[in-house]
């Protein structure tokens, strides 16, 4: 690419002089070696971070527009709400996140091992395979292909493919540079990345385990409650070591470069550090409070969601001090004033996180804008704001030339700013007014607000208000690209390769270092136990193991594994805690396929499927939700945030199937309020016969008790029956004729809508047997 | 079967096994960073600020 063209520039003896001070190690003599730095990888990922960034900003921005206004859509099935919004976070997180933690390891980790990375071949194959994993998502997410769980939405190929270029580029390229640096400490920022590269990698493997039906479509291999909690141990993860650990290294890196100062406590960072490896991965089940889910393990999420309040402030302090006495700088610095920020809306989510993790509030915020607001304050306070920093601190040194215009990324700094908090402002009372209408009550004891979409209306303003914090930051955006661009046309002819030395690190000098590392008892008495526990307690063995990146790796990977299996291991080997109910049946052939076309059209976006206990929320949509109920769910489907009402008990409170018909066709003919995207599409599209009895037979195979519907056959006709009875009764109730409707999607959809939750009061069939106990 | 240890097993333990199992690490890692002596420390800490890569005036 054009960015990278003059990469391959002279090599200048720009600084050999200066060799031995820049390779002052210290540990090991030896000749000195000579290095360059790979700057043209770095200047490819912060560009692609800047132009996804908009993609994603954009995107971001007409799906909030949508719930405005939901003709936004255009009436087409590829921009519909439930198909864009996975774009969406997907851009925001792997996209620009994505490239942006890429452009920080690679520049970083190269200075801080002084060494070239291990290889530009896997350097190359990094960047190109990750922007073609992203084209991938642009392309299959729109057509509706997706596993339907949230930041995980993927399908298994493009996952494979993620595979491939996290572990055996990325990994293999970033490990081995570790391998051969010449710098024996590792510093704090390499831990982060360790980390990052360690747990994304182990986090997508488990969470991806599905059976393919196709080259576009396949289940997963949990069901129900332990989907869910895959899925969440997974998510609330992916925001810990995606958009969290990788950020810390940066900030470490690249916040001390700014500030021409070390950061303020190396010790505090090491704490910082293990202290978060060590409880993130716990928090997960956090986003399941009041679920179907056992509460010990929601329990165990809340409280080491709340212990990690102290670790990250921990952090935020560390990054602020950072700054003592540069305070003056930062006024005259646009790069300092986004780390401020960043880190000072660091500081703000994660005390917010924990907030949201104590199950009283959570009863409050979950399925509300809260969570939006809190995940905006994180995704364009936190991530952005340290994005951006960071690329405006280094586009002059990667482009050997002062930056286009600083007051070009001043005003970018303000715009988003004023953005960032019309966005969360307007989203946090959107969340709470919502939620405080959801649990109202009358003098009658009645629900204040029984009509839903009442909620939704009266959000409204805030959701303008929340469009313009969003255009406001994309215009930032749209700067920080202008100046990204002129910079780079201000570039040298050719770029100075600086070249480096230091001498190497040898195996022989490491075990002669090594021993002169270990310590001597320096207890009298004679006792063995003692003087190993002495020696523990002097501490070396963190110095030795911060000098070794395998063992380093295993440690971390040791941590994180031990929180996945304590909550998951329970969860798999104990009948009892999902106790499956004698008349909740599989789904019929038809239901099935009509909840492929629920997960394909996204609906899980707007809509969940889980009743918690609470009161107001069973006075409103039925009985809760049991776990028993999910046993079949492949994925499942419990949602996250309500824009409209719970589905659960759907089938139970509103069966007409006319009346989905139409609401379908166009939400407003039926509810003038609606603000739910119409799928017209689907009256006219037909149903797929040929795939109905593969679906039953995946099924099958994942353990879904379907007796005889597996034979050849019987699965479809099963299905076109129960088609034409819905048709029936659609015809029957005034809607168009039979024959026009029964082949279509439409039918499949509402023949699954007209099962959701109706299982539970159905006495069940002869020979079912319950496994409660 | 595996199962049927885990059946037998008071889940409400796992909360505690959890405090326990990181109450111990953070102990041991925070014993570690408290003692490190502080020149070990400024070196550390001053590695990002080792190398510079200095901005030039529009290149050459
Ligand atoms: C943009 C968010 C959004 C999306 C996407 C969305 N819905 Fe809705 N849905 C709503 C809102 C808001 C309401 C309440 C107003 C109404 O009845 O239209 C609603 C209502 C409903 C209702 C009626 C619930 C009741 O009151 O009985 C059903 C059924 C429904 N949606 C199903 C679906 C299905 C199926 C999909 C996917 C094909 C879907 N929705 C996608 C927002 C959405």
């Amino acid at each position: 690419m054009s960015i990278d063209a003059a990469a391959g520039g002279t090599t200048h003896q720009a600084r050999s002089e200066s060799a031995e001070s820049t390779g002052g190690s210290g540990t090991t003599q030896g000749p000195l070696e000579q290095f360059t730095y790979d700057d043209g990888i770095v200047r490819m990922f912060a560009f692609a971070t800047v132009l996804w960034a908009l993609v994603a900003f954009l995107v971001g921005l007409l799906i909030a527009l949508q719930l405005a206004f939901p003709q936004l859509n255009l009436g087409l099935e590829y921009t519909s709400f439930g198909r864009l919004r996975p774009l969406h976070t997907n851009a925001a997180i792997f996209a620009f996140a994505g490239n942006a933690i890429f452009a920080a390891v690679y520049y970083s980790t190269q200075r801080l091992c002084k060494a070239r990375m291990f290889s530009d071949t896997l350097s190359r194959l990094h960047f190109w395979g990750w922007q073609f994993i992203i084209v991938c998502a642009a392309l299959t997410l729109p057509l509706g292909f997706t596993q339907a769980k949230e930041y995980a939405e993927l399908e298994w190929p493009i996952d494979i493919l993620i595979a491939i270029v996290w572990v055996g580029f990325f990994g293999v390229n970033f490990f081995g540079t570790l391998v051969r640096r010449r710098e024996r400490h590792m510093y704090v920022a390499l831990w982060f990345y360790i980390a990052t590269i360690v747990t994304v990698a182990m986090l997508h493997v488990f969470n991806s385990l599905v059976i393919p039906m196709g080259l576009f479509k396949s289940y997963p291999i949990y069901a129900g409650v332990q989907d869910a909690l895959i899925q969440w141990w997974y998510g609330h993860n992916a925001v810990a070591f995606f958009l969290t650990t990788p950020f810390l290294g940066l900030m470490y890196y690249f916040l001390p470069k700014a500030a021409e100062r070390p950061v303020f406590s190396y010790r505090l960072s090491i704490i910082h550090f293990w202290s978060l490896v060590f409880i993130y991965i716990w928090a997960g089940p956090h986003h399941l409070h009041y679920t179907a889910l056992a509460s010990w393990a929601s329990t165990l999420g809340m409280l080491f969601s709340v212990m990690l309040w102290m670790p990250s402030w921990g952090g935020m302090i560390n990054g602020l001090l950072t700054l003592r006495g540069a305070w003056h700088k930062v006024t005259q610095d646009p790069v300092l004033k986004f780390f401020v920020v960043g880190v000072t809306f660091y500081g703000m989510s994660t005390f917010e996180g924990p907030m949201l993790s104590v199950k009283l509030v959570n009863s409050l915020s979950h399925y509300t804008d809260w969570t939006i607001a809190h995940v905006h304050a994180g995704a364009l306070g936190w991530n952005g704001f340290m994005a951006f920093g960071m690329i405006y601190w280094l586009l002059p040194r990667l482009f050997q030339t002062q930056l286009w215009s600083k007051k070009l990324a001043e005003w970018h700094f303000w715009i988003g700013t004023i953005g960032i908090l019309l966005y969360i402002l307007s989203m946090y009372a959107a969340g709470i007014t919502q939620g405080l209408m959801w649990r109202a009550f009358d003098a009658q004891g009645n629900l204040a607000f029984p009509d839903f979409v009442e909620t939704v209306t009266k959000l409204f303003p805030f959701y303008l208000i929340r469009a313009t914090g969003g255009g406001l930051f994309l215009l930032g955006g749209l700067l920080c690209m202008l100046n990204f661009v002129m910079t780079w046309a201000n570039r040298p002819k050719t770029y100075e390769q600086e070249v480096h030395s230091a001498p190497p690190l040898r195996p022989v000098a490491v075990a002669a270092d090594a021993d002169a590392q270990t310590p001597h008892s320096r207890l009298h008495a004679n006792t063995k136990f003692g003087h190993e526990g002495d020696k523990f307690l002097q501490g070396t063995w963190h110095r030795r193991l911060e000098g070794k990146p395998i063992k380093f790796m295993i440690w971390v990977l040791i941590a994180v594994a031990i929180g996945g299996l304590v909550e998951a291991v329970p969860m798999f080997l104990v009948r009892s805690n999902v106790p499956t109910i004698a008349s909740v049946q599989p789904y019929t052939p038809l239901e099935l396929a009509g909840r492929d076309i629920y997960i394909a059209e996204g609906c899980y976006n707007c809509h969940s499927q889980m009743i918690r206990p609470i009161f107001a929320e069973v006075k409103r949509y039925g009985d809760y939700s049991k776990p028993g109920e999910f046993v079949y769910d492949h994925p499942f489907q419990w949602g996250s945030r309500r824009i409209g009402p719970d589905l659960a008990r759907e089938g139970m409170s509103n069966p007409n199937a006319l009346w989905h018909y139409n609401h379908f066709r166009n939400p407003r003919d039926v509810n003038e309020d609606s603000v739910m995207p119409a799928y017209p599409w689907l009256l006219s599209d037909e149903i797929d016969w040929s795939k109905i009895e593969q679906r039953v037979q995946t099924m099958a195979m994942l353990g879904v008790p379907y007796g005889d519907m597996v034979e050849p056959g019987v699965a479809e006709e099963d299905a076109r029956l129960q088609a034409t009875a819905i048709a029936a009764e659609i015809a029957n109730a005034g809607g168009p004729p039979i024959d026009e409707i029964r082949e279509k999607k439409v039918i499949a959809l509402i023949a699954y809508i007209k099962r959701l939750g109706v299982d539970l009061t159905k006495t069940p069939p002869e020979g079912a047997t319950a496994h409660a106990e | 079967m595996l199962s049927d240890v885990f059946r037998d097993l008071d889940l409400s333990v796992f909360p505690t096994v959890g405090m326990i199992f990181f109450i111990v690490a953070f102990v041991a890692i925070s014993w570690r960073a408290l003692r490190c002596p502080r020149s070990d420390m400024h070196d550390a800490a001053s590695l990002p600020l080792h190398d510079s890569d200095p901005i030039r005036p529009k290149g050459d």
